[in-house]
């Protein structure tokens, strides 16, 4: 009897691991739905294009289904899958542009982005007046541009809701430094939607 | 014009403090701060909405195309076939 749909959520990881192993096919469409999300997201906000999301997304599975004996089950599924995704957009983004990617350098201390100057308090708009003002659109822009370094962190531990310790095993970087790089993000995002709302609202 | 060294410092611990990460006693202390310093305050509100909005409206999914297409590169189309009867 097939298992999809029930394997999906509720299937101990040890299970699914145990049915990946077999062959069982079921199991690779269960980790599909688990973590495919995420892995296109991923890639998505590192790219910025669907074309390129998409293959990522199938290069990520190709390649961690071929490997699957290499995990060894230290991290979550997912995790390594993410890791994996990460490292294969982070390739891609080198190949198209060498000179804007410095993700493993230190980066800058001193950011003028990150000195809050925009002070209007606009926590407690009604949530229908942020919408009317094409939340989304400003949304992606704002995380668009960001460093990619920043970008990454930021939709792992807010957007996604994974833990540092994981965001810092998928990155290959220290825990210090994945919360370092969560405030500096939220920081420049919060003046840019700051900017965003100041102008919206002067324009009224 | 720019906030205070004081300032600076406290807004330092502002995601700290969102995460629940921060000590016990500077919690109150940076409570106490936003309570007088209207310009931290706005900062805090306004960082804690960012990321609610973020968690909101922020995610992004594989498209229903993409998910197909993805089964099929890994030779797991008939699965598909089998949800959709089975729908
Ligand atoms: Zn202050």
């Amino acid at each position: 009897m097939p298992v999809a749909r029930r394997m999906k959520g509720e299937l101990s990881e040890a299970d699914l691991l145990d049915a990946l192993r077999r062959g069982d096919r079921q199991a690779f469409a269960a980790v599909i739905d688990r973590c495919g999300d995420t892995v296109y997201h991923v890639a998505y906000r590192l790219l910025g294009s669907r074309e390129e999301a998409e293959d990522i997304l199938q290069e990520t599975f190709l390649q961690a289904f071929q490997h699957l004996k290499d995990f060894r089950g230290e991290a979550r599924l997912c995790t390594w899958l993410y890791r994996i995704a990460y490292n294969l957009a982070l390739m891609r983004l080198r190949r198209k542009e060498p000179e804007t990617v410095s993700i493993d350098q230190p980066i800058l201390l001193e950011n003028d982005e990150e000195v809050p100057r925009e002070l209007l308090d606009w926590c407690c708009l009604p949530e229908e007046e942020l919408l009317r003002a094409e939340l989304r659109s400003v949304l992606d822009e704002a995380i668009r541009s960001l460093p990619a370094s920043l970008r990454t962190v930021f939709l792992l531990r807010d957007v996604e809701g994974l833990s540092t310790e994981e965001v810092a095993e998928i990155l290959g970087i220290s825990t210090d430094a994945v919360k370092t790089r969560l405030h500096r993000a939220r920081l420049q995002l919060r003046e840019r939607l700051s900017r965003y709302f100041a102008e919206e609202l002067a324009g009224r | 014009m720019p906030p205070s060294k004081r300032c600076a410092e406290w807004l330092d611990r502002i995601s700290l403090y969102l995460d629940g990460e921060l000590a016990e006693q500077l919690c109150r202390e940076l409570e106490q701060h936003l309570a007088e310093c209207p310009d931290c305050h706005v900062v805090f509100n306004t960082t804690r909405r960012t990321i609610e909005l973020y968690r909101r409206y922020g995610r992004v999914s594989m498209p229903e195309g993409a998910r197909e297409r993805l089964f099929r590169v890994l030779n797991l189309e008939d699965l598909l076939r089998d949800e959709s009867g089975a729908k």
